[in-house]
């Protein structure tokens, strides 16, 4: 196996008033290694769901009934809390959230939040002052200016893009071998947006570290990822290479997806996608999408499709692009149509 | 005649001296929000100021509705200076300018259903004249932004970001305004929803003859809607125009700068892109000069001595940079 992390038909649900509402559904992927890799959808398709689960933060509602995640050929799942903290969390697989406001502690100073990663990274065999100046490094390469001065400055007198770079030099410290980073840059204005994505791509280089990068910015992804898997409805309804999917996307929902972004010349009607997002305690019996989409046919509404690989990377879990099984719906829909004739 | 016509406003926030300050000496601390704006929004047009957060943005849009006090400049709609209109035309005013606020649902009172919140301006304005006529213009107004009558029975809670955000826009339109500021109508939606809101913001447009002032950083969104943008910088406008005729030839190098950090799906394979390098400096001590020499790549002796004025630089395309004006 040469995949970093390899996430085999993973399902992760929410215990709600309402019974179960499943978040993510048997997903399938795999990141190799320095890929990055990223993740698209809509809010509420379970694209952080599973950015979590992979580190084992969720929340104590959720519960993984089936499914394994592969990190080094471990399973994560099975991982002890213990183990995950000592040997994967921040040291090998580290996290770049959506706000950077809230994600720094306010009343400690940027440093020592910094060298607590290095600290406990080591065991807390290293002493804090000899860690000082890997972390002042670390900043620098951030594109802090005067890291050793803002070494000892607190988070509020940081800016928001400034924020995000600590928060970068916190994840990439310890040298991971996975980031996952779950929308770090929807909170930024677009020019420090493009600032930070720079960052991102020279510290990639760098590192060797594949990332899975979670966002709904269509934009933002075409450009930095080396693979993209869609997600709707808790399950990832198209994966392939970035330019493939792109150039030639091939669900429905993709398809609708790409056609809502506001172009650049046309002053016409943007198009819509009808409907809404499925509730999630009460998916609709078939494929999720089927009920927004504009290809719906019989079959689409009684069975469920599953990801198969159309062409050589390319994945899309359509009945349009799985001629046998539309076929025979339609040998079965004609004798049931001649039946009833009859 | 332009509807709303900005003549050099400045709005100014004064921050209260601390002791500590009095001691140093430093003199008054003074935020340059708006630094000498001026523009004209025409009839049905759709003006779209754009600029990174914190460039004052918001503060144009409130001083347009009169909701703070500029410190100096004049804002005239159609034609009457809005600062120095009696109560009767304050009131009048508030009826034909409407706003329509960045958070779909924290812009909702939480207390109070659909119905109540589409009909609150009624009553505010006594022009109910029964109940029965007022909950049919619930409902036509709720129809108007795609809504179905089931809706006015529900809490902001259980509405979805787009479904809120309609609802702010049925309480917007319930007056009849010719005049919207819409403060980032679209941000925190999925692309989806924002596509069927912006569909929906345009067909109004056309149906009410309506003129919108557009405050967004989205500048995707921008150059689909707009006719006419503002690239503010600072409290101030670099650029000024024709909205198709910027985008495609942007002159200030703050906006080329600017719509080179847009990502779109479009241009993923072009590899260059150009980053500006820094961040936005503080209002409170703006550089001498330009305002934007410190992070210009194409800074002059002139820049950090002089500032700029804004200039036709072609046809419907105003800058301001010495680049283009000859000192």
């Amino acid at each position: 196996m040469n995949a970093l992390l390899s996430i085999e038909d993973l399902t992760v649900q929410y215990r709600t008033r309402n019974g179960y509402s499943l978040a993510v559904e048997d997903v399938n992927l795999e990141i190799k290694n320095g890929e990055i890799f990223g993740l698209v959808g809509e809010s509420g398709s379970g694209k952080s769901t599973l950015g979590k689960a992979i580190v084992k933060l969720l929340p104590v509602s959720a519960e993984i009934p089936a499914g394994k995640i592969f990190f080094k050929n471990r399973d994560i799942i099975t991982l002890s809390e213990q183990t995950i903290n000592n040997e994967i969390r921040g040291k090998e697989i580290s996290m770049v959230l959506q706000n950077p406001q809230n994600a720094l502690n306010p009343v400690f100073k940027v440093g020592t939040q910094l060298v607590d990663v290095l600290y406990f990274k080591n065991n807390k065999k290293i002493k804090r002052k000899n860690l000082k100046q890997d972390a002042i490094e670390m900043l620098k390469k951030t594109g802090i200016s005067d890291p050793e001065y803002r070494f000892e400055e607190y988070p509020h007198q940081f800016s928001g893009g400034m924020k995000q770079r600590v928060l970068l030099a916190m994840a990439f410290i310890s040298h991971p071998s996975l980031l996952i980073a779950d929308e770090p840059t929807t909170a930024l204005d677009v020019t420090i947006e493009a600032q930070i994505l720079a960052l991102l791509k020279d510290l990639v280089r760098e590192y060797g570290t594949s990332i899975l990068y979670i966002t709904h910015d269509l934009g933002v992804v075409s450009e930095i990822t080396d693979r993209i898997a869609v997600m709707y409805a808790g399950k990832i309804v198209e994966s392939a290479k970035t330019d493939d999917l792109f150039d030639e996307p091939l669900h429905p929902y993709t398809k609708a997806l790409l056609k809502c972004l506001p172009g650049y010349s046309s002053k016409e009607q943007l198009a819509t996608i009808p409907g809404q997002v499925p509730n999630l305690n009460n998916k609709p019996t078939g494929c999720n999408f089927c009920p927004r989409c504009d290809y719906c046919f019989a079959l689409c509404q009684k069975e469920e499709p599953r990801l198969r690989e159309y062409k050589a990377d390319h994945s899309v879990a359509c009945f349009l692009y799985n001629q046998e099984e539309k076929e025979e719906a339609e040998v079965e829909d004609e004798k049931v149509n001649e039946k009833e004739g009859a | 005649m332009a509807l709303v016509e900005i003549d050099n406003l400045k709005t100014y926030f004064h921050k209260k001296n601390s002791i500590f300050h009095k001691m140093l000496d430093k003199g008054p601390l003074t935020v340059r929000a708006v630094d000498g704006i001026s523009f004209a929004v025409d009839k049905k047009d759709t003006f779209a100021l754009v600029g990174e957060s914190g460039c004052g943005k918001t503060t144009v849009a409130r001083s347009v509705l009169r909701l703070v006090e500029p410190d100096a400049g004049s804002i005239k709609f159609k034609g009457k200076d809005i600062y120095n209109f009696t109560k009767q035309e304050i009131k009048e005013f508030r009826r034909n300018a409407q706003l329509i606020l960045q958070d779909p649902r924290s812009s909702l009172n939480p207390r109070l259903i659909v119905e109540e919140l589409i009909s609150e301006p009624f009553y505010i304005h006594g022009l109910v004249d029964n109940d029965f006529d007022l909950l049919n213009r619930v409902w036509d107004l709720l129809d108007t932004v795609g809504l179905s009558k089931r809706f006015s029975e529900l809490f902001p809670h259980e509405l979805s970001g787009g479904q809120a955000r309609r609802v702010g826009i049925a309480r917007a339109l319930a007056l009849k305004p010719e005049f919207i500021v819409c403060d980032e109508p679209t941000s925190g939606l999925d692309v989806s929803i924002m596509s069927a809101v912006l569909n929906l913001m345009q067909e109004l447009q056309d149906k009410y003859d309506l003129t919108y002032l557009w405050i967004s950083h989205n500048l995707q969104v921008v150059r689909h809607i707009s006719n006419k943008i503002g690239v503010m910088y600072l409290g101030k406008l670099v650029e000024l125009g024709n909205s198709e005729k910027i985008f495609s030839n942007p002159l200030h190098p703050y906006t080329k700068a600017l719509f080179s950090s847009i990502h779109r799906v479009e241009d993923r394979k072009k590899n260059k892109r150009e980053i500006l390098p820094g961040e936005v400096p503080s209002p409170i001590n703006p550089p001498k000069g330009c305002s934007f020499n410190p992070r210009c790549k194409y800074r002059m002796e002139i820049c950090p001595k002089k500032e700029p004025q804004l200039e036709e630089e072609s046809e419907n395309q105003l800058v301001s940079c010495w680049l283009y004006n000859q000192p």
